[in-house]
């Protein structure tokens, strides 16, 4: 579960989210919209410790986002960007770059782990062999959503991900995020995707409230 | 063999020669006769000035003055990177002061008391244009690695939280970014090594020759330099990078806004 408790965040003076409350219970499937500086990366970036929390409390499975909390709180999470930036190398190497961290190494994915995995994405595994940054849109996100699964994250930070994927990308990510157990807490204007959250909240100038 | 003194008058002569330049530059209405007759002054004011004090400090010669010399010349060098890279003085003068250290002291030590071995091994001849050289070289190179780190980080931080998710210790997520600040960074100094002596002859080893030296003595310092710049370029570049780490990220290991010149905590 994530929770945030009257959360105020600010940065150089300008309050940028303010008494915030709200909570999630594991496996529902959030969106945040609002315009764009309204407060909702922040929102984001607070709950991994990219933001500084100026009042109130913000947990993520029972554990406060605090210094000594945040190694832990950050093994559950993973971010997924509008536009994921690969490296220059092999799609496999970059799926495979956290077990390169001394944190996972050693516990490497079997190649048919991986493959499971591709095939519930709708990835074909001959472009692992290719080069990441030849890949689409849609298929760098999946790989990044891939590399979570197999990092056995449990939320998803979605951010803006569906602005620019293609229809075959766009339902393979829906259906996976959708039918999956994880907690997805994500960004968007896509009317589709809001339309197939549990929950809606709209967030204006720093001040969150919950679309029934 | 000593190079042959110029007389002030055909000294003078130089700066009749600077008026065929600003005349080409009035002439393209660049605007920067005032610039350069400005920056003419200040060098010539300033060498005359280190002319004059290196031949004090030539002829006392003491260890102490030569020790005090190079840490002023360090400061100095380390307020420049600081300044020039965009960073905040006050939050990573340490850091980067020892950075620099590092690469010019080992290297520099190295040069006095395994390479050319002067008696006494602190002479002022060598040791403090040597010192001079490398510092020089380090600044130039410690600004582009210190200014390409940490303005990458900031551009990309979505990547490096990236790398946190996944796991990353913050010296693993550092990495790549350090790895393309350096790999940029040290792109002039290989491509200089690589052309050198085809396209350029040295000012070091210029001066050498005219000073008297013979051509392959001179080569030999000359190449002595270059290892040594480029030592000193790696070594300082990687310690002042490392070094820094600790002062630029906060307890969460995000980088802190307050190491970026003109920014403010908060």
């Amino acid at each position: 579960m994530i929770s945030f408790e009257a959360v105020t965040i600010s940065m150089r003076g300008r309050i940028l989210v303010q008494d915030v409350s709200f909570s999630i219970m594991t496996g529902e499937k959030v969106v945040l919209c609002g315009k764009s500086g309204s407060g909702k990366t922040t929102l984001l970036k607070a709950l991994v410790g990219g933001a500084q929390i100026m009042q109130g409390v913000i947990q993520v499975g029972g554990l406060s986002v605090l210094p000594e909390n945040i190694q832990q709180i950050r093994q559950d999470l993973a971010y997924i960007p509008q536009d994921p930036i690969v490296s220059q190398e092999t799609a496999a190497e970059d799926l495979l770059l956290p077990f390169t961290f001394k944190a996972h190494s050693g516990k490497e994915p079997t190649a048919a782990q991986i493959e499971a995995v591709l095939s519930r994405l709708l990835l074909d595994p001959a472009i692992l062999r290719q080069k990441s940054a030849t890949l689409s849109g849609g298929e760098k996100q999946r790989l990044v959503i891939a590399r979570a699964i197999l990092l056995n994250k449990r939320i998803f930070l979605a951010d803006e991900i569906t602005s620019a994927l293609d229809p075959e990308s766009k339902d393979a990510v829906f259906s996976f995020l959708l039918e999956s157990e994880h907690t997805v807490l994500s960004i968007s204007h896509d009317p589709e995707w809001v339309g197939r959250c549990n929950r809606v909240f709209t967030i204006d100038n720093g001040i969150l409230r919950e679309e029934k | 063999m000593e190079a042959l003194d110029i007389p002030l008058a055909r000294f003078a002569l130089l700066y009749l020669l600077l008026l065929l330049p600003l005349y080409f530059l009035q002439r393209l209405k660049l605007g920067l006769g005032r610039e350069v007759l400005i920056s003419v002054v200040r060098m010539s004011v300033q060498l005359f000035l280190v002319g004059i004090y290196l031949k004090y400090i030539f002829t006392i010669n003491s260890l102490l003055l030569n020790i005090l010399w190079i840490v002023v010349i360090m400061v100095v060098a380390n307020l420049n990177i600081l300044k020039k890279a965009g960073l905040a003085v006050r939050k990573l003068f340490w850091p980067s002061l020892a950075g620099v250290a590092c690469g010019t002291l080992v290297v520099l030590g190295v040069f006095l008391f395994l390479v050319v071995r002067p008696t006494p091994l602190y002479d002022a001849r060598y040791m403090i244009p040597l010192a001079g050289m490398l510092l020089g070289n380090c600044m130039n190179g410690n600004i582009l690695s210190l200014e390409r780190f940490y303005s990458g980080l900031r551009k990309s931080e979505s990547t490096f939280l990236s790398y946190l998710l996944m796991g990353a210790t913050l010296k693993e997520a550092v990495h790549p970014f350090m790895r393309e600040a350096i790999r940029s960074s040290l792109a002039p100094t290989i491509a200089s090594m690589m052309t050198i002596g085809i396209v350029s002859l040295p000012g070091m080893m210029t001066g050498q020759i005219l000073g008297g030296s013979f051509p392959l003595v001179a080569i030999k310092y000359q190449i002595m330099i270059m290892i040594g710049i480029f030592s000193s370029l790696v070594i300082s570049m990687v310690a002042s990078l490392y070094l820094s780490l600790p002062f630029a990220f906060d307890s969460m290991l995000m980088l802190k806004d307050e190491i970026f010149a003109g920014k403010k905590k908060g």
